[in-house]
């Protein structure tokens, strides 16, 4: 997690990145590694899907 | 080329395991088509080797990958000059796996009589492909991913299988056979042989189930042994993402940090921020009073409770206990300093709260106030300690960096942990760090030289302390928040 989170602040920012870019990219690294939409999707009552899509 | 049975019990691997495996191996560019290809030719290898002389086999083949394996046995088997026929358990247009369908379209293109089978009714009326025809009947119905009750026509294809006089191999796994447990719930294949791909799985090695996996032969599937000791996206199945519909507050982590000094103000916030960012419900901060304030100023969603002074001080450490019982996990050492009596303060907390059964994970001054003060007594199996070499010295004496050769130093920071530590794992930061608990031990190639800016350690010890909530193995919870 942590050195994935680097590496996408790196290749947003190159070397000018702070440790609070890193703590940042945490959540895209779970979404790209993980099938997070479907799990956060099923927690979500069907009718407020219907408003947030 | 397969490898004969020894005795496998302290090497057989459960299902998740093998499932971590198989990604990884992925990731290592050690394709799937790869295994499977590699799997398939041991199943037909072994069925060469075994049975020379027969001439008519049958492959009984599932939808899944195990049905791969054996539809790919097929396909050398008929190079080898056998009459081999198929039975599949579905229609060809069923088979949704991309590598089944890719080696079904491949099979499909032979000479290979394809029998399709979705119902008992279709398996009865080719019953005698079973019996009399078949002189060896490959087992390729269902692999690891038997789940519940045998279904149909699995559950006949098994009977038929069983009733036929000819010689039995499974893929994998006899099908019907828990590969974790053991256990036969319904029916399951009672095999000659059993070929298992990469390692044993731990069902096939317990007592009693020699009935069904007959001699174990272990195939060699082209996974390197180091793909078992890299950290990769496989790992992430040992982490628990989904939430209880009814958790409440707290329920998904409730995280102590205790750190931060008068000189240093920011480590301890960053280490609390991580977590909440990893997914714990409650990160709370016990500093000295003016760092409390300076993160109370700065982040709301982070609960601070000052500490009297500057410093840690072992007065403070009642008042601390009382929060460690209500956390899942202690989080201590950044910014501390290393006054003696902040050093004497860690050494009490740490004591405690492993005495409670509290998991407790030890970066920055902490490491050097347990080398200092030599308690490495005190990292037990609930127990990380994250040094970087400068730490993991004073921690241990060993000066790792002597050793340049990454697999060499893995090795050499595993049997130093070993000797000194009593079973906490260590995650030693690096260009490629080291997670080692003294009997196993995995590498991470993750990161980059930007990560050498002040304060991604402490990120680092927040991600830890949050996966040691969600993570059941200390080790994996390393090895995952390192990657």
């Amino acid at each position: 997690m942590t050195g994935l989170a680097g590496d996408l602040a790196v290749k947003d920012l190159g070397y000018h990145i702070l440790p609070t870019d890193v703590i940042d990219n945490i959540p895209k690294v779970f979404r790209r590694l993980m099938n997070i939409d479907d799990i956060v999707r099923s927690s979500i009552h069907p009718q407020a899907l219907k408003l947030i899509g | 080329m397969p490898i004969d049975f020894r005795d496998w019990s302290s090497g057989a691997i459960t299902t998740l395991e093998m499932r971590v495996i198989d990604r990884n191996a992925a990731y290592m560019g050690i394709d799937r088509h790869i295994l499977m290809e590699n799997a398939g030719r041991s199943v037909a290898t072994t069925v060469i080797e075994r049975y020379p002389k027969a001439r008519r086999i049958l492959v009984v083949a599932g939808l899944g990958d195990n049905g791969g394996d054996g539809i790919v046995a097929a396909r050398y088997l008929h190079s080898w000059g056998r009459d081999v026929k198929v039975i599949l358990l579905g229609r060809i247009s069923d088979a949704k796996e991309e590598l089944v369908v890719d080696n079904l379209g491949i099979l499909r293109g032979l000479n290979v009589e394809i029998i399709e089978a979705p119902t008992p009714y279709d398996l009865l009326a080719h019953q005698e492909v079973f019996h009399p025809w078949a002189e060896v009947i490959i087992d390729a119905i269902i692999g690891t991913g038997i789940r519940g009750v045998l279904r149909e026509p699995q559950a006949t294809a098994i009977e038929l299988i069983n009733k036929s006089s000819a010689y039995k191999v499974a893929v994998d796994i006899p099908s019907g056979l828990d590969p974790d447990t053991g256990e036969v719930r319904d029916i399951a294949v009672k095999a000659h042989v059993t070929v298992t791909m990469h390692r044993p799985k731990v069902g096939l090695v317990k007592e009693g189930v020699s009935q069904y996996v007959g001699d174990l032969v272990v195939a060699d599937i082209g996974i390197s042994e180091e793909v078992e000791h890299i950290v990769g996206p496989g790992d992430l199945y040992y982490m628990s993402y989904a939430r209880r519909p009814d958790s409440k507050k707290g329920d998904n982590g409730r995280v102590l940090f205790i750190g931060g000094s008068r000189e240093f103000t920011g480590a301890i916030y960053l280490a609390a921020k991580a977590a909440l960012r990893t997914g714990v419900d409650l990160s709370v901060v016990m500093a000295p009073r003016d760092v409390a304030r300076d993160i109370r100023a700065h982040d709301p969603s982070i609960i601070v409770i000052p500490l009297d002074g500057d410093y840690l001080m072992l007065n403070h450490v009642d008042q601390i206990m009382e929060q460690v019982g209500k956390s899942h996990v202690i989080a201590i050492g950044p910014g501390l300093g290393l006054r003696e009596e902040t050093m004497r303060a860690v050494v009490e907390l740490v004591s405690r709260a492993v005495d409670v059964g509290k998991r407790v994970v030890i970066d920055a001054d902490a490491i050097k106030a347990i080398g200092e003060l030599k308690r490495q007594d005190l990292i037990t199996k609930n127990v990380i300690v994250t040094p970087h070499a400068g730490e993991f010295k004073w921690l241990t004496g060993v000066d790792v960096t002597k050793e340049v050769n990454t697999w060499s130093r893995a090795l050499m920071v595993r049997d130093v942990v070993k000797s000194l530590l009593r079973g906490g794992v260590v995650l030693l930061k690096g260009n490629v760090d080291i997670i080692t608990d003294g009997q196993r031990y995995k590498l991470n190639f993750t990161g980059n030289p930007g990560m050498t800016i002040g304060g991604t350690g402490d990120v680092l010890t927040g991600v830890v302390s949050a996966l040691m909530v969600k993570v059941q193995d200390p080790l994996e919870a390393a090895a995952i928040s390192a990657s």
